[in-house]
């Protein structure tokens, strides 16, 4: 017993109806992959260029080409040269050619600080010429964080050598300074004693008769001539003290001012990559946590228990 | 290609399900409560009781006075394990006099005063400790069954095995009795059985012990198995009897020397 008939008009032309609808599907699958290729870049034409590295460390074939964060082409081979440097042959689309100029410079980036790696092309001047097909770029390889320590080792070692030297020069028991300071130290000693005999002389002045007269003032005049010595002598060691003073400030001020570039210039980069290293772990754990929590992984993975145990009555452990 | 990765991905995560994020401060303490869980485990002592002593105050901002008394607990094994028992104590104390606490968690923190009091050989406060626990708690909790035992290894260790194999029967007869206390009544019953000369009675309860204590994985309780049953085969002059011996002493020697001590106690009598 049939529960429609053959003749219920729905099913006239069955067979031509499904095919159509299996063409359809066909035709809506295909155009959708054409659509995504077409979204993807894979039917722009594409001109190939080449970059010459020292390492190919980062480097693999498919990475992203970027300008100013657009993807512009990928990467299509790696191969060594004679010389052993590393050719990295990639494919940039036609439309994105009038930035890359004969100076452009590529090098790798990253997204975060384990991202994925991409060759970063700079913008070159645009008064130089557009490049030709196979044109040979250069490329710079991508500073680690062990060359910003390393470059920040290098460059700080001499200068806290220097530093320790000049504090060497001027706690030392011969520097200038501490020969200036015993000098001017024995001066105003020389002066308190010279200053007690003057006014020793000016109390006694109303005591002195007539016959000790030429005597006291021979005294106050030797005591104002050896002031005038011991100032004659500071008035002449003074200058170079002061030069000395002044060039050892010099040094100071110099090596202070290196630091500070040195600072400015890896400072960024080491605080960066710290910064970003935190944030980093940061959403790792995020990104994990979520993960965990999804299906099917959170059926896999038994989280470890929040509560404690109660105590074995033994003392033998859970 | 990059389209059908997507296409699938869409499809997966279509499929897929999550569980309602947690807010922040949930999310935090149970890390930290993790985190603990795992030193415990790892017999990580001193990292264990750092963080669930983090895990406590953290739940404490929640006003979550359960968990935090939990958290506690856990700060108070962790300690009792770390070789720090007075440091143990303090925090038990502290458990049993808060009022803000649920009265089983005080509870448990008296009867891990006990346990405390057993390992340092204080029988008499470990009893009182113990008594006031069981009176304290409800009689369906499966603390109940390790109160009993812990009341059967004091017993032991003061010379009476018919009292141990008492409080062992009374553990077994309690329904919520956990698997691993199951185990610890069979091997207290089968040492008091031991203690008495009866083999015949250590038997049964001793192997019975070392089958679940298998199935449980937990080494210092096989090694106790495994050290009676060297105890039982020699007491009854069996042929295997070194055999047994060599696997106690083997297994002794595989756990670290503070957990075999551990064992000797409550193994021998």
């Amino acid at each position: 017993m049939t529960v429609l008939g053959d003749n219920d008009p729905r099913f006239r032309a069955l067979p031509w109806k499904i095919a159509a609808f299996v063409l359809a599907a066909l035709v809506g699958a295909a155009a959708s992959v054409v659509l995504f290729a077409w979204h993807q870049g894979y039917f722009e034409p594409k001109t190939p260029l080449t970059f010459v590295s020292d390492t190919g460390n980062d480097l693999r074939v498919g990475m992203a080409v970027k300008f100013s964060g657009f993807t512009i082409g990928e990467v299509k081979t790696l191969t060594l040269d004679d010389k052993g440097r590393v050719r990295i042959a990639v494919l940039i689309e036609n439309r994105y050619m009038k930035w890359i100029r004969t100076d452009s410079i590529g090098k790798v980036g990253k997204d975060g600080l384990i991202g994925d790696a991409y060759i970063d092309v700079g913008i070159g001047d645009l008064r130089k010429p557009e490049v030709e097909p196979n044109t040979e770029l250069e490329f710079v390889s991508s500073r680690s964080m062990d060359d910003v320590m390393r470059e920040v080792r290098d460059r700080a070692m001499p200068v806290i050598n220097e530093l320790e030297q000049e504090v060497h020069f001027l706690s030392g028991p011969n520097s200038d300074l501490n020969r200036s300071m015993t000098n001017l130290r024995e001066f105003t000693e020389g002066l308190k004693g010279t200053r007690e005999r003057v006014d020793k002389v000016l109390d006694n002045l109303d005591k002195v008769t007539g016959k000790d007269v030429p005597a006291t003032l021979e005294t106050s005049r030797m005591a104002l001539l050896r002031v005038d010595n011991v100032l004659k002598d500071v008035e002449g060691r003074l200058p170079t003290m002061m030069d000395h003073a002044n060039t050892t400030l010099q040094h100071l001020e110099a090596t202070s001012a290196t630091v500070h570039k040195i600072v400015d210039q890896s400072g960024p980069d080491a605080v960066g990559l710290v910064r970003e290293g935190h944030e980093l772990a940061r959403k790792g754990n995020v990104v994990v946590d979520g993960v965990e929590r999804s299906w099917p992984l959170n059926k896999m993975i038994s989280p470890a228990p929040t509560q404690a145990p109660s105590s074995d009555s033994q003392g033998l452990g859970q | 290609m990059k389209g059908l990765y997507l296409a699938l991905l869409t499809l997966l995560a279509a499929c897929g399900s999550t569980t309602p994020p947690l807010p922040p401060a949930r999310l935090a303490v149970r890390d930290t409560a993790e985190q603990a869980s795992r030193a415990s485990q790892t017999g990580n002592w001193h990292a264990a009781a750092v963080a669930w002593h983090e895990a406590a105050l953290q739940y404490a901002t929640l006003d979550d006075w359960a968990a935090a008394g939990r958290a506690a607990l856990g700060e108070a094994q962790a300690l009792a394990q770390g070789q720090q028992p007075q440091d143990a104590k303090a925090v038990l104390a502290g458990v049993d006099a808060g009022k803000r606490y649920p009265e089983a968690i005080r509870a448990e923190a008296v009867y891990q005063l006990a346990l405390i009091d057993i390992q340092q050989r204080d029988w008499r406060t470990a009893q009182s400790h113990l008594q006031s626990a069981a009176e304290r708690l409800p009689q369906d909790t499966g603390l109940q069954a390790a109160i009993a035992n812990a009341q059967g290894r004091v017993a032991l260790q003061q010379g009476d095995p018919v009292g141990a194999a008492a409080w062992s029967a009374k553990a077994l007869k309690l329904a919520a009795i956990t698997p691993a206390e199951r185990a610890n009544a069979w091997r207290l019953g089968a040492s008091a059985a031991l203690a008495g000369k009866d083999a015949k009675a250590a038997d049964v309860p001793l192997k019975a012990a070392l089958n679940l204590d298998r199935q449980l994985a937990r080494p210092a309780a096989i090694a106790a198995d495994l050290r009676l049953m060297a105890q039982l085969a020699a007491l009854r002059g069996d042929a295997d009897a070194d055999v047994w011996a060599e696997r106690a002493t083997a297994a002794c020697q595989a756990l670290k020397a503070d957990a075999c001590d551990a064992v000797s106690p409550t193994a021998t009598q």
